[in-house]
């Protein structure tokens, strides 16, 4: 009786979904829960993935990372290129349908994006004197000194504007908004029910005439890789932001691919060992640069990467050309026997076992693959690793507040511009308790200079030189090894067009082919 | 006597909540960090450990931790900030729907099973199928019926576009989505209650009035039937309680390969970003809800057969 | 035959545990020998490479290693506890028994897996805690077999015979009880060992499991993500896991 009724039950649920109409859907699917939906206190990427279609920066970049409006519709520098005066969008509304204003944007500069986004506040806030609003349409950004970066750290991913009037007196981190936001972006929010999925409908008052064209956009969180693209395979989900590197060659004829180097997450980034310098053992240079001598990159990029992306021959990532200093790791070619020799040299012997020394290697789970090549790697020289997989906040603590690691792995987002993702890395100021920081607590004062002079130049030629200069410093001293310059690529069912993975609005455009 | 059970099933929940303690205690940083996370920030710690009253004696402590899972009081999550209780009623639906079904399936067939086939043989084969763990048996089932057919879908409890139908649709939409897991989780238990009853049956066989029956000419599957069966399904259920902890601990891979936002998987996720008192709290619950099961069914069986009682 | 289930589980135990000994690689590297990703099964690579191009072969002996260890400790702990209580309980005070039977079933009413998470949550993932675990949840059981059996011994009249002449009960415990409870013992023993497997394996698939060690479970999770392409990587550990607890488990059934 009862597996009668199953039955019944199970055809009757066939029917039903093969018969349901056809409304301007999209099901995205994220490898992990978003935790909240506030941008701009946070830089995870799957809170991005989800929250960017909330909301708006002053102006977006496109595939080449040029400004383009948002927010904000034109813009004028000063001559002295200290002053820089935005003209917002007339007519904005907050979902909750209050008027947008340069207010919500002066508040959100300087009292929520410059303490809590671990970007913009190593890489915009030091360059800012202030912001104002001389009226409700336009936002002036005063500058310390010409800061040449400015309009690439302004989009949704590094600068999502929030409504002052809901955050306004309120810590940021508590605020109830987080978990029901409200935004000026494409989607308003409808329900998230945790670990389970996210919806968002249509801004039917979008300032943007004609967009967005889908109704819905449905995020499940699916943690398994496999699971993903098995619900795309079986049109469960129409849009992948992130393909595992395993997974592109079985897609390859099931949906639209697109590479990109960037995406919500961030932008340029480069797969980075970081050594805890505060650690005797990592202290000394010659067991770093054994490390440098003993993993095979090339390895990883085949193996791990299935060749999404190139080995790193820099600390800047090779699409910043006017930065980059390509061949600034010549030095350190794959020599196994060298790193052998230079940890005899370090005072590490091999002990009973073979093994010198175990040291920890944090990361997070996605990054396990990594982990596993790097141990077997590292075993021809000696050196055993304890993996510690853990989740994005708790890698956080461990690294960045409690400073407990030895080695850590981070996929380290460049950005578009030096200013954005590489001063953190490496400026003195950035060592301490902001996640995605200066994990090394690499103190270098000759590059904390020349990072301060590069900020500040206008001139694309002079900060290349400061830049260069200081990847030669770095690359000399060593405080993370450069391993692999990561690529995505992002799949969506052949029935779709127009989503936009570069960005953090992938999904402004998108359409469903009828 | 049924004092004594509700005794010892409140004992059962004070072993699982001193267990808990002494974990937190013993835990690296200390029961603040464990129970409050740690944010970096100047001053929290001593902020959790005032909130926690940790700066008071031990057994003062404990007493106070008693207390609280006495009184419901799970804590806070602290990746959420929500009340570890609340967090765990939202998801238990989930998991009952996943449950549920699988443990009356796995209780008709496997029942059916031991019934009907008492061979050696057959023996055998249940206990080698009881080693495919569940979610093994689930990839099978995804291969065959989401890629390969494409009847069913490989993921979550509703479909991503529907959702806007209310009612029948909506529980329809969630019937189709559990058809997989559901059977996969059934699998694995239904060997071991077919191999359960196999062994009552034939214990039950040998005792003087099934002797009598056959010998009397009664065809054995009749006796099977008739008279071992009834007798053997008292224990059973009672077993079937205990079990229910290895229900909920099958759940756990299943709603992990399924992206189900149930019990189980809470309980990873949290155990991976390091939100103890989620899991503490999970610990708890389950225990919780076992005890009270095992109790429900011992009660009504005291009341259907009065003998229980008096056996073990 | 219970003696002879016993004894084929533990043999079965014994060369599993042999050959994983011989085949994987020692130390604390860690490192397995390599070549080319996914390469099919062939004389080289009996049974094929994963997806780093590392000898399926050893690294199921590394897992083999890993689960049976945990299996091992968890069955020893269980065994150990299983009988000196089922024992006591069997030759004591009925209050005694009453007292470790109740506790026995407290025991058996904690959800083992849910506790295993937790000490991974607050410790890491470790595979002596979990052993741990498994161990000292898992002695009921057994306990509750041997006590029955001891309790019907305890009725016999050579063990009346020996109270009759005053050997102290210890000493009856180990002279009369314990040679004749050990073959029931061994049986329920292979059902927990082979269920260690199963929880080592199912901690690992989920992300839980020891993480600086290959073990079986974890091997599967790793090849699910080649699942539809590369066979090889995810059919050899789930058959040596459902294999190894199987073969146990059936020989453990055969009374």
């Amino acid at each position: 009786m009862k597996i009668r009724i199953f039955l019944a039950v199970f055809l009757a649920g066939v029917v039903l979904s093969t018969l349901s109409a056809r409304a301007q859907v999209a099901v995205v699917a994220v490898a992990g829960d978003p935790g909240h939906l506030n941008p701009a206190i946070s830089t995870a990427g799957p809170l991005h993935a989800v929250a960017d279609s909330i909301f708006n920066g002053l102006v977006a970049l496109d595939r080449e990372g040029n400004a383009q409006p948002d927010l904000a519709t034109s813009w004028t520098v000063s001559p002295d290129g200290r002053e820089v005066r935005f003209t917002l969008a007339p007519g904005v509304k907050w979902h909750d349908g209050k008027p947008f204003s340069a207010e919500d944007v002066k508040f959100t500069f300087e009292e929520v994006l410059f303490r809590f986004h671990a970007r913009t506040r190593a890489g915009l806030a030091p360059a800012v004197d202030s912001v104002d609003a001389p009226d409700a349409g336009t936002v002036v950004f005063r500058l310390k000194q010409p800061h040449p970066a400015l309009l690439k750290q302004l989009n949704v991913t590094e600068a999502p504007i929030l409504p002052r009037h809901l955050y306004a007196g309120s810590d940021p981190n508590r605020n109830e908004a987080n978990a029901r936001p409200v935004g000026t972006g494409a989607f308003r929010f409808e329900s998230y029910k945790r670990d389970d999925s996210v919806v968002l409908v249509r801004n039917d008052n979008y300032f943007k005439p004609g967009l967005p064209k889908l109704e819905r956009l449905v995020f499940r969180v699916i943690p398994e890789a496999n699971t993903q693209v098995a619900a795309l395979a079986n049109r469960e989900v129409d849009y992948l932001g992130r393909v595992a590197p395993s997974d592109v060659a079985r897609l390859k004829d099931k949906a639209t691919l697109v590479d990109t180097t960037s995406g919500p997450g961030g932008a340029n980034c480069v797969m980075t060992l970081a050594f805890n310098l505060q650690r005797p053992t990592l202290a000394a240079l010659p067991v770093r640069q054994a490390f440098a001598h003993a993993l095979n990159r090339r390895q990883m990029l085949e193996l791990v990467q299935f060749g999404q992306g190139r080995v790193a021959e820099a600390p800047i990532h090779s699409a910043i050309e006017w930065a980059t200093l390509p061949g600034a790791l010549q030095a350190y070619d794959l020599d196994p026997a060298r790193a052998n020799a230079l940890l005899d040299q370090a005072g590490l012997p091999r002990g009973a076992g073979g093994e010198r020394a175990t040291l920890d290697l944090l990361m997070f789970p996605a990054f396990a693959r990594y982990a596993e090549l790097m141990r077997q790697q590292l075993a021809a020289v000696g050196i055993a690793l304890r993996l510690k997989p853990l989740d994005p906040a708790a890698f956080a603590t461990s690294v960045f507040t409690q400073r407990d690691f030895d080695l850590a792995l981070i996929s380290y987002c460049n950005g578009v511009d030096p200013e954005i993702g590489v001063r953190r890395m490496y400026h003195s100021t950035a060592i301490g308790n902001v996640p995605f920081s200066n994990a090394a607590a690499y103190r270098n004062a000759d590059v904390d200079r020349l990072f301060d002079r590069a900020g500040s130049s206008t001139d694309t030629a002079a900060r290349g030189e400061a830049y260069r200069e200081m990847e030669r410093i770095v690359a000399r001293d060593l405080p993370y090894w450069w391993l692999v310059e990561t690529d995505f690529t992002s799949a969506w069912r052949g029935d779709f067009a127009d989503f936009a993975p570069w960005s953090g609005q992938f999904a402004e455009r998108a359409f469903q082919k009828r | 006597m049924p004092v004594a059970r509700l005794a010892w099933a409140i004992g059962t929940v004070w072993l699982a909540a001193s267990l808990a303690f002494l974990l937190i205690h013993l835990a690296p940083g200390g029961p603040a960090i464990a129970l409050g996370g740690d944010s970096g920030a100047p001053g929290y710690l001593e902020d959790v450990a005032r909130l926690y009253g940790l700066d008071r004696p031990l057994p003062e402590i404990y007493l106070d931790w008693l207390a609280r899972v006495a009184t419901g009081d799970l804590g806070h999550s602290y990746r959420s900030g929500q009340s570890v209780l609340s967090l765990i009623l939202e998801r238990l639906p989930v998991t009952l729907a996943l449950v549920a079904p699988a443990v009356v399936l796995s209780a008709i067939v496997g029942t059916l099973l031991g019934l009907v086939r008492t061979g050696r043989g057959f023996a055998a084969s249940m206990a080698a199928l009881h080693a495919v763990p569940g979610y093994l048996v689930g990839q099978a089932l995804v291969l065959v019926f989401a890629l390969g057919l494409g009847i069913l879908p490989v993921q979550g409890l509703l479909d991503g576009r529907g959702a806007d139908g209310g009612g029948i649709a909506r529980l329809l939409d969630m019937a189709r989505h559990l058809v997989l897991p559901v059977l996969a989780l059934t699998l694995h238990n239904l060997t071991f209650v077919a191999l359960l009853t196999r062994t009552r049956v034939m214990a039950e066989m040998e005792r003087p009035y099934a002797v009598t029956a056959a010998a009397k000419g009664v065809a054995p599957a009749l006796v099977r039937r008739r008279h071992a069966l009834p007798n053997a399904m008292l224990g059973l259920v009672s077993l079937f309680g205990s079990r229910l902890g290895g229900f909920v601990a099958g759940a756990v891979t299943i709603e992990v390969l399924f992206a189900l936002p149930g019990l189980g998987r809470l309980a990873v996720t949290s155990a991976i970003a390091r939100d103890h008192p989620v899991v503490i709290g999970l610990v708890l619950f389950t225990t919780a809800i076992v005890v009270t099961t095992n109790l429900v069914v011992d009660l009504a069986f005291r009341r259907l057969d009065p003998r229980v009682g008096e056996a073990v | 035959m219970s003696r002879h289930a016993g004894t084929i589980a533990g043999a079965i135990v014994g060369l599993l545990y042999l050959g994983c000994l011989f085949l994987a690689p020692s130390g604390a590297l860690q490192s397995l020998p390599m070549s080319g990703p996914f390469l099919p099964p062939s004389l080289a690579h009996p049974l094929g490479t994963d997806d780093l191009g590392r000898d399926m072969l050893a690294a199921l002996a590394q897992g083999g290693r890993t689960s049976l260890m945990v299996a091992t400790v968890t069955a020893l702990l269980a065994v150990g506890l299983g009988m000196a209580i089922g024992m006591a309980a069997g030759l004591g005070a009925p209050w005694l028994d009453d007292l470790l039977m109740r506790t026995a079933d407290m025991v058996l009413s904690l959800p083992a897996l849910l506790v295993a998470i937790l000490m991974a949550s607050l410790f890491g993932g470790s595979s002596l805690n979990l052993a741990l675990v498994l161990g000292l949840s898992r002695w009921p059981t057994i306990a509750r077999i041997v006590r029955a059996e001891t309790l019907s011994l305890r009725h016999s009249d050579f063990v009346r015979s020996s109270v009759a002449v005053g050997t102290r009960p210890i000493a009856i415990a180990f002279r009369h009880i314990l040679p004749h409870v050990c073959p029931t013992a061994l049986t329920a023993t292979g059902i927990v060992f082979g269920g260690a497997i199963l929880a080592e394996a199912a901690l690992a698939f989920v992300g839980l499991g020891d993480p600086s060690l290959t073990s079986w479970g974890q091997l599967i999770a790793a090849g699910y993500t080649f699942f539809d392409r590369v066979w090889w990587m995810w059919a050899f550990p789930a058959l040596a896991l459902c294999g190894a607890s199987a073969l146990v488990a059936v020989a453990a059934s055969r009374e």
